[in-house]
């Protein structure tokens, strides 16, 4: 299936969860979060939020600028 | 001081939000009577000190270890030239007092730890982060929730900000947020961070109004989400973000 990773489209297994997905892109999870959507997924769901074709998914990363 | 009033000269100068709906002289009394403190006194905090100031928000708590540096000036617009080598918190405090002389800052003039937020984050209403680490942001977020205060977090990188209202209404905490700091910190040169000076100002200014809508209970507080901006496109964007209770 198809899903978008900050705007772009990826190929993904379907029914990939979102530590699946992390793992394809070889991101490290620590110090990141995940939307789906208009949503963050907590970490805490990662393991079993299955991801959906087309699924709009932002990957934004903890910054420490003050 | 009389605390519980508002006097002639206070309601003249803010007169142009007295009579904003929905604020009044109950609001502004509330601003009057508000504490808050300010974790770092940067980018973020520049334009955080000159609005909550000149709003009228009765005591400013101000944190920072640093002096003024030459680097800091493209972005730090409270500092000038002259201000270098000084005590960033000394000058802050030297200029809030001339720009509103109703006000009360108080000076801390060290980093905050794990053993001073505690009994520090007591003595305030709302703590607001304009901290530039990992390391302060997660001890914001306990002493926070060990005191029981809200806070107002903001972070900032190159081009763009991220805002967000943590331990208020929702209980959605930083560490929902982000349980662990990245291994890798990202830096635009190997070194530092890159910003573009007017990026912590802007970001700073989204901080200085939650505080004030948290204090005076005015519309509605981005608790339980964040908000992304981002320069370049013009762009942001609110993403719901759930608590442990949400």
């Amino acid at each position: 299936m198809k899903v978008y990773v900050n705007d772009e489209s990826i190929n993904l297994a379907d029914a990939s969860n979102i530590t699946q997905l992390l793992k394809q892109l070889e991101t490290a999870p620590k110090g990141l979060a995940v939307a789906v959507g208009p949503n963050i997924v907590p970490s805490s769901l990662w393991d079993e939020y299955k991801l959906k074709e087309d699924d709009q998914v932002l990957l934004i990363r903890a910054t420490q600028g003050g | 001081m009389d605390i519980k009033k508002l006097s002639d000269s206070e309601l003249e100068r803010y007169h142009r939000q007295i009579i904003l709906p929905d604020f009044g002289e109950a609001a502004q009394l509330k601003l009057k009577q508000a504490r808050v403190l300010i974790i770092g006194a940067g980018g973020l905090a520049s334009p955080i000190l000159k609005y909550l100031c000149s709003t009228g928000i009765g005591c400013i708590g101000l944190m920072d270890g640093d002096r003024v540096e030459e680097s800091n000036l493209q972005r730090q617009i409270m500092y000038d030239q002259s201000d270098k080598g000084k005590f960033k918190v000394e000058v802050s405090a030297q200029k809030l007092k001339e720009q509103n002389p109703n006000i009360k800052v108080d000076q801390f003039n060290f980093r905050l730890t794990g053993e001073n937020a505690q009994e520090l984050f007591q003595e305030y209403d709302l703590i607001i982060d304009a901290c530039d680490n990992f390391e302060t942001r997660y001890i914001i977020c306990k002493a926070a929730q060990k005191a029981n205060k809200p806070w107002v977090y903001a972070s900032v990188f190159e081009y763009g900000g991220q805002v967000s209202v943590f331990n208020y209404k929702s209980q959605t905490q930083y560490s929902d947020l982000y349980p662990e700091a990245p291994e890798q910190i990202p830096l635009s040169d190997g070194k530092t961070i890159g910003v573009l000076p007017p990026v912590p100002g802007l970001i700073g200014m989204l901080q200085a109004t939650e505080a004030i809508k948290i204090i005076t209970g005015i519309g509605k507080i981005l608790d339980g989400e964040l908000l992304l901006y981002k320069a370049l496109d013009l762009s942001s964007r609110k993403f719901k973000l759930k608590g442990e209770k949400g």
